[in-house]
């Protein structure tokens, strides 16, 4: 995963944080946007629809994200 | 009294209004088990009638995630009061309806009485307001105020509204989420024991039965409900979010969204990894300061306040047991207390304006991951820096951390951190241990163990956190997610209220405990055995005529034998077996259990044991006790094996009622700080006995 690229949600895992994803609005079909990571190794900036989140990286990681191109996001 | 209470998301403008609408009359409620402050205030409503309104906890959804979160929950299906409401309010941010609105869907279900209300609207034009406002209100039928400003008379006009929906009945709203099958034939197995009958609350309590405090009322949880629980509540927000979102794209069509470019960029700086960092450390070391160098006039000013009084007071009342009491030991206790108003209130004024900003939702993405390594969670780095000032108000200032184990471990931590009042024991102890040499041609010896003990403290602190982080159960999943707001103008009433709020709670609650040791320790000072101490004082004055000693000199001298035929003194004797290996006589223990109270008092009190007739003469002070000699031995008292050994006693030991009494409060056990005391007592001690074996 990198800062600056576009992740389509494919699916996220089944435990009590997802409940909370979901609240923010992170579900499968939605485009989040990378932005940036804390220092040494930390959490992700991301951008949802029009909320700014920050996520743990192994958080992150349960959530089955797919690459997308700029060209691809727009089409969403 | 009618009971009211304002729910909704955290950053709704929730607390905005509750403040507005009650000003500082509020309380706060401090139950057991909760960790989060439920603020409630009475209000009088325009046409008369009384209400309790209550600030409830902030929360996205009723399967929560964060312990601050949860409490929502609890109070919503436990017996408090603040469950058991005659209105909610939902606040909503017109402005950021986006994913607001679930909540409010749950509370609707459980079949509780809601009316919404939504905060921000003077961001939008009168046509757009109006527009969302028609909107939700066809969906949700419920009555829905558009909260313009909190001008006063605009706040007496919700008031006014607020009473309206009281004396109305409440509208039925149809349900936003049907249970699915299997789960309607688990429920239909579930005994409940007691008789409600709102098929959701029943679904909510079978998924938090017995957790988190609370209460059980069912006999036995299905086998197959606690496989699919996860399942169920991730497939119920979905079902919630998806319903919602026709609404809130229609919304989103009324509103030209404005973009977040504003806060985009200031966080293309402020959350940058290296820039960010730095960013964050100048503020700390700006609050820091601030508790440090700023309270310093403040509290002066009280000291010295103090002192005039108990001057004045002594000259009305004269020379007698009462005037002791009063001086000595009430008012001696009452300013112990009121000095460290001006720490906590600074403090509370700079985090209100970091959390009300939107800064420290930033601050906890920046450094989380870091401090997650020790037990401790991003907002702990701001308790522990303040520490360095005083324990006091960086315990209170745990308070935000969500997570209880992070916060918890944050409270038991941060006494570690040399705070201010070790500063005076330091001076004097390195003085007399430390040699000013110069090392590596440039620095002075003294100042390099000074900034020793200071890295100590905090490798103590860390260290601690990493050992207590296995201590703690993990609880649910505890990684971070975190929203970031937008960056806002902080709102200066809802700073000032926290303030207020924190130096009253501080006072009221632990300054009752405070009081009451203090009070116990100047009688232990004071008073004696049997006539132990007026015998003291005879000999002392009989000496004295012998000597022809100067009168200061001879107050010094009875202040000094009365205080060794105290309790205090008897306590510091029979303590001297004890503290023997430690290289401590029994001055040295008197001095120990009278710092207790407060570290400083250390320095205080050997100038009485010492019969110096300057209290405030340092350098006299170590110049007197280096010349010291136990008379058994004819070695030095303190020697450097001695003073080195009491200052590592100092770095880690817990003298201070006031640092125990307020963790006391802030986590409502005696459980807490006992542990806190007898461990850092006993790890105080055993470092010290092997500094001392070792050096000498």
């Amino acid at each position: 995963m990198m800062p600056g690229k576009y992740y389509k949600v494919k699916r996220i895992a089944d435990n009590t944080m997802s409940v909370k994803l979901v609240c923010m609005g992170i579900i499968p079909g939605k485009v989040i946007s990378l932005i940036r990571r804390a220092p040494f190794g930390g959490a992700f900036y991301i951008s949802c629809d029009d909320k700014r989140l920050g996520i743990a990286a192994s958080e992150l990681q349960r959530i089955e994200l797919e690459e997308v191109t700029v060209e691809q996001k727009a089409a969403i | 009294m009618k009971r009211v209470g304002l729910a909704g998301n955290p950053n709704s403008g929730k607390t905005t209004l509750f403040n507005s609408l009650t000003g500082l009359l509020q309380k706060t409620g401090n139950y057991p088990g909760v960790t989060t402050e439920v603020h409630t205030a009475e209000t009088s409503i325009p046409d008369g009638q009384h209400v309790r309104l209550y600030d409830l906890p902030g929360a996205y959804s009723l399967y929560p995630n964060t312990s601050d979160e949860f409490e929502l929950v609890k109070l919503l299906l436990s017996n408090q009061p603040e469950g058991n409401l005659d209105l909610i309010v939902y606040v909503a941010d017109i402005t950021e309806l986006d994913k607001q609105l679930l909540l409010l869907t749950q509370l609707l279900d459980l079949g509780l009485p809601c009316v919404m209300l939504l905060t921000m609207v003077d961001k939008l034009d009168e046509q757009e307001a109006n527009a969302i406002q028609r909107r939700l209100s066809e969906y949700f039928t419920i009555p829905i105020l558009l909260h313009r400003s909190d001008k006063k008379s605009l706040i007496k006009k919700t008031k006014e509204w607020i009473g309206h929906q009281l004396s109305v009945s409440p509208t039925s709203s149809k349900p936003h989420f049907t249970i699915s099958e299997d789960g309607m034939a688990i429920l239909a197995e579930v005994n409940y024991l007691n008789s409600e009958d709102n098929i959701y609350y029943r679904w909510l309590q079978l998924h938090h039965e017995g957790k988190n405090g609370i209460p059980s009322r069912i006999n036995e949880v299905p086998v197959a409900f606690t496989q699919k629980q996860t399942k169920f509540q991730i497939a119920e927000t979905m079902s919630r979010y998806e319903s919602l979102q026709l609404l809130e794209q229609n919304i989103k069509k009324i509103l030209q969204k404005p973009t977040q470019s504003r806060s985009d960029s200031i966080d293309k700086v402020v959350t940058h990894p290296f820039f960010g960092g730095v960013i964050f450390l100048i503020l700390l070391f700006f609050i820091f300061q601030a508790i440090y160098a700023w309270a310093e006039f403040p509290m002066n000013f009280i000291d010295s306040s103090v002192g005039l009084i108990g001057e004045g007071l002594r000259r009305i009342l004269g020379q007698n047991m009462f005037a002791d009491f009063i001086v000595d030991g009430l008012l001696a206790g009452l300013g112990g207390i009121i000095i460290f108003i001006p720490q906590i209130a600074i403090l509370f004024f700079l985090l209100g304006i970091m959390e009300e900003s939107g800064y420290m939702a930033r601050a906890v993405y920046m450094f989380d991951h870091v401090m997650r390594r020790f037990g401790l969670s991003g907002r702990s780095m701001v308790s522990l820096m303040s520490a360095g000032a005083c324990a006091i108000p960086a315990v209170m200032s745990a308070r935000a951390i969500q997570n209880n184990k992070e916060r918890l471990i944050t409270i038991l931590v941060a006494p570690f951190i040399s705070c201010s009042a070790r500063i005076p024991v330091y001076t004097i102890l390195i003085g007399l241990a430390v040699p000013a040499t110069t090392v590596l041609g440039l620095f002075n010896l003294k100042g390099l163990v000074f900034t020793a003990l200071y890295v100590a403290s905090i490798f103590a602190a860390l260290f601690f956190g990493f050992v207590l982080k296995f201590f703690f159960k993990r609880n649910r999943s505890s990684e971070l997610l975190i929203e970031l707001p937008h960056y806002k103008i902080p709102n200066l009433r809802n700073v000032g209220v926290q303030m207020w709020n924190k130096t009253k709670a501080f006072v009221v609650e632990a300054g009752k405990i405070i009081l009451l040791i203090s009070m116990a320790l100047w009688f232990l000072g004071s008073y004696g055995p049997g006539d132990r101490m007026i015998e003291a004082e005879n000999r002392t004055r009989m000496e004295a005529v012998q000597n022809e000693m100067t009168q200061s000199q001879i107050d010094a001298a009875v202040a000094s034998s009365r205080l060794e035929a105290s309790y205090a003194g008897a306590i510091g004797k029979w303590m001297e077996p004890i503290i023997e290996p430690l290289g401590y006589d029994w001055k040295i223990g008197i001095a120990l259990l009278a710092s207790f109270a407060a570290r400083e008092v250390f320095v205080g009190t050997m100038a009485t044991i010492y019969s110096m007739e300057n209290q405030e003469d340092e350098l006299g002070l170590q110049a007197r006790l280096a010349g010291e000699v136990n008379p058994k031995t004819g070695v030095k008292v303190f020697n450097f094996a001695t003073s080195i050994s009491l200052l590592v006693f100092f770095l880690l030991a817990m003298q201070c009622m006031s640092t125990l009494a307020i963790v006391k409060r802030e986590t409502n056990s005696w459980k807490w700080p006992l542990v806190q005391f007898v461990g850092m007592t006993i790890l105080a001690y055993t470092s010290a006995y092997f500094t001392y074996q070792w050096l000498s």
